[in-house]
């Protein structure tokens, strides 16, 4: 902060020029102080205590750490998009893993004991050294890495307590649509019913230590990739053919059972080069080729590892049940298509969903559509949920809990390299409680979302990274970056023209203690919405939204565009572009803080560069100072245009 | 959030069976006890659809005043936000009769449920609340002091100054910032220089309520904000300068104006916003002679508001 503080004044001394070699966030951190010095505030003044509510054991250290210093967001997000960036998945994997530690508990130590006994001795079946390398793999990745830890994980629970997590805790998450012509008494014996379940689960939700098993899913999920890119590369460098691998197999001697042969164990299939069918449900499968259309299936009540490997084709996934495509229930789910325009058909706790365990969807290309309902495409609860999509124009389209989400002991991880995508969260599940007015809207609780069970259990992390293409949000109540109890929620989109579409409490939402950042570093864009948004903390929580180029457009009605609300911080950052800012109400928007508990909260609104258009509070080059307790704002060239040699 | 997959009779009888597990607890239901429960259910809905019935389910309860105090109680305990800010509303409709009952209540050891009970006895605002407030407002949680602090400031009550003034020195902001808005409600002249002081808090809840307190006694309050102007806390001089022109008038103006030679630009925008503030032209001769001199582009801008204003 001094050493900030102390940029501020050589800078302001040298004429208010700013050393035009500055990066962006040093430049952003000196006008957030100035901005603040003139409303008689400090950067310092943007933390949180941990104890405004009762601190319950399932709080993750990345978010308590924030809610410290919320300002922290910033730099949270650009270390994030750093890491995933070169589309290192063992950096991402790894990056999952640490940010899933949990306030005062040290990282689990890597743990290769209690392997299963099978490990011990096995019989080749096919001849290729590459493939058995492959298959050796995975089977070590199954009975030495997941099975332990998923014994491990949950071996301090009871019979009753593992079953509580595939009933009742389920249906803790699930939203019912029939909930909207309930009876006032049904709903409320409903709620507290549900009460009384999150309670129960209260009292041993912390002897799970899923992180073990996310641990192992993490490991098992880079040394299976690693291998597979490996074993590609040695079949295009010495020439050699799926056909020719399938073909080459050992002579079986008669008295030894075929599932005792790698690859050929129960559970495990190695599908061909044509268009296959799979049907129930697998532990393993690999297929070379062709359009296949995969319905599986997966039961809870026997939790076990599921690895799928689709090399090319243009696949159909359709699911047969919840808990399937890179779906780790209790236990470990890793798919990887690494070509193809495929499509998958999904339920519930699909397409990377972590639910109390590791799920990875790794898709290499092509044109994807991702369909599902709820906790699926990223999601996260108790464990790590990941989709990962390297190219192509997708579409992912669902319902609830969806696309980059992370609940209780959850981290949710949606990341898309590139492509023009569309991320749909659709209208299923009505929201009851008028939060939005008397209008119909529907919950979303999507998109870059850390979600927590008020009162009883902190929130998790959810985060979408998109690195390129012109993308499109929608989505209705709760999302975009966007919070609620003692959760993070988080956007990045690098670059392109992208529109974000949502009703109320997103795009840099901090709602209810928790934090959520919208950053949006180049394109011209368009955001619109009602309120809560934009740059929007609401009681105790810190909502930021910052775009650093590209011409942009923010429409919003009420308490947004930097707002502060129950003491709350928002804050608005846009460093360069020439860009409009419309709201329709003057009183709550665009620099604006709201008293609640007899002190206020702080909304603060920076425009850096440009020339600006505004329907508000704001005006181009000038400084503002709304009528509230507390808030303001500043469009000022704060920016100069780096003209160095370097930069050139 | 749940998923109906069971049907609709399970549900309740799994609810009936947890609600019967739960009365069997407790003190046999009476008649009141079920009637307050069936209208709080309403009281306390948050669905769109009854809406329109939580006002009257409220009035409801509040006219049945007193005996349905004991059972409100009894559903204190609730974690859900929304049935704490109905229970917190009917009870503070309620009023005086609810005081005793809430009185007794603060013997709990359950320090959520106490701070909770201590800001609906500050928002009745009954005197017969002090004397248990007071023996509060040291307690060992923040929470509780805060809101105990928070009280007597409501209550008004001049008995619970010096608890008040020593809350001023408490090592939490969160207490600080309620003793400082207490001090104001209580207009007490004896926490001026300690909120004077507080201006160059750390944390700004209690260093903008300390400004609004001090707004509120600006008599015995501006010579001591123009004497700390110079204080090594570079917060407080910046926060006295602005509420020295919220104050006002040709003296405030006046002071304020000796600090557009400040070396801070910060300092001068500020000194150039508070004469703006001030309505006292006095101040605006300070800006006609220095803005010649001016180079910061911030400082400028102030100025030439004032000038729009004052000499436009």
């Amino acid at each position: 902060m001094k050493i900030a503080l102390a940029l501020i004044v050589c800078l302001f001394a040298a004429n208010g020029a700013f050393a035009q070699t500055l990066p962006d966030s040093i430049q952003e951190k000196a006008a957030v102080e100035h901005l603040m010095a003139l409303l008689n505030l400090q950067p310092t003044d943007f933390t949180f205590r941990d104890d405004y509510s009762k601190i319950d054991s399932f709080r993750l250290e990345t978010v308590s750490r924030l809610m410290r210093e919320p300002y922290g967001m910033i730099s949270f997000a650009e270390h994030t998009a750093g890491i995933l960036a070169p589309d290192d998945l063992a950096a991402t994997l790894e990056f999952v893993f640490d940010n899933l530690k949990e306030t005062g508990r040290d990282l689990p130590p890597v743990d290769e004991k209690g392997a299963d006994p099978d490990e011990k001795g096995t019989n080749l079946y096919y001849e290729s050294l590459e493939f058995n390398r492959l298959l050796s793999t995975v089977k070590k990745a199954v009975n030495v890495m997941i099975i332990p830890a998923q014994r491990k994980a949950f071996e301090r629970l009871n019979e009753y307590q593992r079953s509580f997590l595939i009933t009742r805790f389920k249906d803790m998450i699930l939203e019912d649509t029939a909930d909207v012509s309930k009876p006032v008494d049904v709903l409320d014996s409903l709620q507290k019913l549900e009460e009384e379940y999150l309670k129960e689960f209260v009292t041993f939700g912390e002897l799970i230590d899923q992180r073990k098993l996310v641990l192992a899913g993490a490991t098992a999920a880079s040394e299976v990739y690693n291998e597979l890119m490996r074993f590609l590369r040695d079949l295009a460098e010495g020439g050699i053919s799926y056909s020719q691998i399938l073909k080459d197999t050992v002579v079986l001697p008669s008295r030894i059972g075929i599932a005792q042969y790698l690859g050929r164990q129960k559970g495990w299939v190695i599908g061909g080069t044509g268009d296959d069918v799979y049907r129930g449900e697998y532990e393993f499968i690999i297929d070379f080729g062709g359009n296949d259309r995969y319905e599986l299936a997966y039961d809870p009540i026997n939790p076990h590892p599921c690895i799928i490997i689709d090399v090319s084709g243009d696949d159909d996934y359709v699911a047969q049940s919840d808990f399937v495509f890179g779906s780790g229930c209790q236990s470990v789910g890793i798919l990887i298509d690494l070509e193809g325009d495929d499509t998958y058909n999904a339920r519930h706790f699909s397409c990377g969903s972590g639910y109390f365990g590791f799920g990875l969807l790794y898709d290499g290309g092509g044109n994807d559509k991702y369909l599902g309902d709820t906790h699926c495409q990223g999601a996260g609860v108790f464990g790590a949920g990941i989709l990962i999509d390297k190219s192509g124009s997708d579409l992912y389209n669902a319902a609830l809990f969806s696309q980059g989400v992370g609940i209780t002991k959850g981290l949710g991880l949606l990341v898309d390299y590139s492509g023009n995508d569309n991320y749909i969260i659709t209208g299923k599940y009505p929201e009851t409680y008028g939060l939005a007015g008397n209008d119909q809207h529907f919950l979303s609780l999507s998109q870059g979302m850390g979600y927590g069970m008020r009162p009883y259990m902190s929130g998790g992390i959810g985060i979408i990274a998109d690195f390129g293409g012109n993308d499109n949000y929608h989505a209705d109540i709760f999302g975009q970056g966007c919070s609620y109890w003692w959760g993070l929620g988080m956007i990045y989109d690098d670059n392109g023209n992208d529109n974000y579409i949502a009703h109320q409490y997103a795009q840099g939402a901090g709602i209810h203690l928790s934090v959520g950042i919208l950053f949006d570093r180049d394109g011209d864009d368009f955001r619109k919405g009602k309120g809560l948004m934009q740059g929007c903390g609401h009681d105790y929580g810190c909502g930021i939204i910052i775009d650093r180029f590209g011409n942009d457009i923010y429409q919003a009605h009420d308490l947004s565009q930097g707002a502060g609300q129950a003491n709350g911080f928002g804050i608005l950052i846009d460093d360069r572009g020439d860009d409009a800012y419309y709201v329709m109400s003057k009183s709550n928007t665009q620099g604006y803080g709201n008293p609640r508990r007899d002190f206020g909260s702080i909304g603060i609104f920076l425009d850096l560069s440009g020339t600006d258009r505004y329907d508000g509070n704001g005006g181009d080059n000038m400084y503002w100072k709304t009528d509230s307790k507390w808030g303001g704002g500043m469009d000022r060239w704060f920016l100069k245009e780096d003209t160095t040699d370097a930069a050139q | 959030m749940r998923r109906n997959k069971k049907t609709m009779g399970t549900v309740l009888f799994l609810a009936v069976l947890l609600v019967g597990a739960m009365c069997g607890q407790c003190r046999a239901r009476s008649e009141t006890d079920k009637k307050v429960d069936s209208l709080f259910i309403i009281a306390s809905s948050g669905e769109i659809k009854y809406r329109d019935m939580v006002a009257p389910a409220m009035d409801s309860l509040v006219a049945m005043g007193k005996p349905a105090v004991p059972r409100l109680l009894e559903l204190y305990d609730t974690q859900v936000a929304r049935e704490r800010h109905a229970l917190n509303t009917i009870l503070e409709k309620i009023g005086h009769d609810a005081v005793p009952y809430l009185i007794k209540a603060l013997n709990t050891t359950d320090v959520e449920k106490l701070s909770r009970l201590c800001y609906t006895l500050g928002n009745i605002k009954d005197s017969a609340a002090v004397d248990a407030l007071l023996k509060k407002s040291g307690h060992d949680d923040w929470g509780v002091r805060s809101n105990a602090v928070t009280a007597l400031g409501q209550i008004g009550d001049k008995k619970g100054a010096e608890n008040v003034i020593r809350a001023l020195q408490d090592t939490v902001e969160t207490v600080r910032k309620s003793a400082a808005v207490a001090a104001g409600r209580m207009m007490l002249k004896e926490a001026v220089k300690p909120l004077v002081h507080m201006l160059g808090d750390k944390y700004y809840g209690p260093r903008m309520a300390a400004a609004d307190a001090l707004l509120k006694m600006p008599d015995f309050a501006a010579h001591i904000i123009s004497d700390s102007l110079h204080s090594s806390n570079e917060l407080l001089g910046n926060l006295g300068i602005t509420l020295l022109g919220q104050i006002g008038g040709d003296a405030a103006a006046y002071r304020v104006g000796l600090e557009l030679e400040s070396q801070s630009p910060i300092r001068r925008a500020l000194a150039a916003e508070a004469i703006y503030n001030s309505n006292s032209s006095l101040g605006c001769s300070f800006i006609e002679i220095l803005i010649g001199a001016e180079t910061d582009s911030t400082v400028l801008f102030f100025m030439n508001r004032v000038l729009e204003k004052y000499a436009p």
